[in-house]
């Protein structure tokens, strides 16, 4: 019994690790990138676009198929940072109110500024700060 | 070392939250204003009141063709005819266009893209109401969407997406009102048209009210149910002021209803006149088949019999018939308009013009039945829309074209 080729375990686990990264990352996206996707929705409408359902899809695999390939720190710190990004979307909507109105360019204005700040304190809490130490006071010490 | 430093990041979020609670919708809402407007003809039946009526314009005295303009696909649902000075804003099946008064030249048109249209299908969002005119923006309902158009080029400006049908929209001064569900409750919503940000929104016993006429910062508003009626909204805020239930049938087509400082007119089975605190005045029965058709003016109102094939003119103050005239192919439910000395009442081929005073016909027009070809213009309810009357030209859409008519003035 032979083979003429043989199966590169270590290539095929990479790329398994990469694909699974990618869904991983991908649901994530989905969760934190959804405002602002719908942002983008409504300046496309501004300028006489409406995108395919199919677009928004493409949309997230495009952000995170970069996220999968240049992101090079701890998944971990990725997760909480997309969960926070997705949680204060919603509490900044309740605080702030919503406009109702699409594409007029204050609102559009007033959202995009919204979800940067929740992206900016998102990623002040994930990627600055010990946040892990208040979970994991075992790893701390 | 790094630039997103946890201090910068801290700072640009508590920067953006200062800057989304800055602009509230309270903030950039325009002030609110109840006035007519200074457009020509701005929504289906004139301005916001419903009259008809611009009884200080004396237009042409006999019709000739200046130009026609044929629909791409006229609309199923709307009567499509706005005019401002310098544009004749026209609603397609699927796009809104804006012409220029003079030649029918087609200055620019706007479709609502549809977001599963694509090469093989191309769907689009119809247009499911007359347009509005307001300042510099028009103002129009592409299915569930309401949406304000630059009244100069046609570009999108702001868009309000609901989740339902919208049956009937109303601009009052620089409000636009329209009926909408909201988490499966009828709602009445009222808009900024300069930015689309809400005004406000009634909820009041989860009614479907559909807004008829505004005038002096007052809305009214009707109600379908075992019995309708008619309500008085305070424009500002929305809320009732009064409510009167009106006996027979709503009309299933819609409701035509018209104010001036005596009162409320309201059109269904049959004619109603109310006064400005919900007290009914009179009543005139027309046949089972009213047409509509309502114009206010000169003391008069002016209501079609289409049973009878009759315009009726009747007293203001008392419903007492001053005259009847016998019109022949009356529209259903067509429209009627009044300038300064003539009655206009838009029929299946066109319309006649009949004197204010006694009813007498003036001249006609009934040149579109022939360009019409086999269009039926009996049952569709764009068949024959209000003629626009000014100084120098006639606007009237009727089957599936527009027709700019002129004569002498």
């Amino acid at each position: 019994m032979s083979t003429s080729t043989t199966l590169n375990f270590e290539s095929l686990g990479n790329v398994v690790t990469l694909a699974g990264r990618f869904v991983g990352v991908f649901i994530l996206v989905i969760f934190a990138f959804g405002p602002i996707l719908q942002v983008l929705e409504t300046v496309a409408v501004r300028w006489g676009f409406l995108l395919p359902d199919w677009a928004t899809l493409g949309g997230y695999a495009v952000v995170a198929a970069v996220v999968t390939v240049g992101y090079r720190g701890s998944i971990d710190d990725l997760t909480v940072f997309c969960v926070l990004t997705f949680a204060g979307s919603l509490v900044v909507g309740f605080v702030f109110g919503s406009f109702h109105v699409e594409s007029s360019w204050l609102a559009i204005g007033r959202e995009f500024a919204l979800f940067v700040g929740v992206v900016s304190l998102a990623a002040a809490v994930a990627f600055r700060s010990d946040w892990r130490a208040v979970f994991r006071s075992d790893e701390s010490t | 070392m790094t630039r997103f430093t946890r201090r910068r990041l801290l700072a640009v979020a508590g920067g953006s939250f200062v800057a989304g609670a800055a602009v509230r919708p309270s903030v950039v809402r325009s002030t609110q204003r109840f006035d007519a407007g200074v457009h020509v003809w701005p929504g289906p039946h004139g301005d916001g009141r419903g009259t008809g009526a611009v009884p200080e314009t004396t237009g042409p005295t006999e019709a000739t063709v200046a130009w026609e303009y044929e629909y791409r696909a006229p609309s199923v649902s709307a009567v499509p005819l706005a005019l401002a000075d310098e544009t004749l804003i026209v609603g397609d099946r699927d796009a809104m266009r804006g012409l220029e008064p003079t030649d029918g030249s087609q200055r620019w048109s706007y479709a609502l893209p549809h977001p599963f249209a694509d090469s093989t299908r191309p769907w689009r969002n119809a247009v499911q109401l007359p347009p509005w005119i307001v300042d510099d923006r028009v103002i129009a309902v592409f299915d569930t969407n309401v949406c304000a158009l630059a009244l100069s080029n046609g570009r999108l400006q702001w868009r309000v997406q609901t989740n339902t049908n919208i049956d009937a929209a109303l601009v009052a001064g620089n409000t636009v009102v329209f009926d909408g569900r909201i988490s499966g409750t009828n709602a009445l919503w009222a808009l900024d048209t300069e930015t689309g940000v809400e005004r406000w929104m009634d909820t009041t016993d989860g009614d479907r009210r559909l807004p008829i006429a505004a005038t002096d910062g007052r809305l009214y508003t009707v109600r379908y149910g075992d019995r309708w009626s008619v309500a008085a909204h305070d424009l500002e805020t929305g809320e009732i002021d009064w409510r009167e239930s009106l006996e027979g049938r709503p009309l299933a087509s819609g409701p035509r209803a018209a104010v001036t400082d005596d009162g409320l007119y309201v059109g269904a089975e049959s004619l109603v006149a109310l006064d400005r605190d919900g007290g009914q005045r009179w009543r005139a029965d027309l046949g089972t088949a009213f047409g509509r058709a309502l114009a206010v003016a000169h003391e008069l109102v002016f209501a079609t019999d289409v049973d009878a094939s009759e315009v009726v003119a009747l007293e203001t103050t008392t419903g007492d018939r001053r005259w009847s005239a016998s019109v022949s192919n009356l529209a259903r439910p067509g429209g009627l308009s009044v300038d300064a000395d003539t009655v206009y009442a838009s029929t299946t081929d066109g319309f006649r013009a009949l004197e204010v005073e006694t009813g007498e016909e003036r001249f006609r027009f009934d040149g579109a039945s022939s360009a019409n070809g086999d269009t039926d213009t009996t049952t569709s309810p764009t068949a024959s829309g209000p003629v626009i009357p000014t100084v120098d030209r006639l606007y009237q859409s009727v089957g599936n074209r527009v027709y700019a008519l002129e004569g002498r003035a």
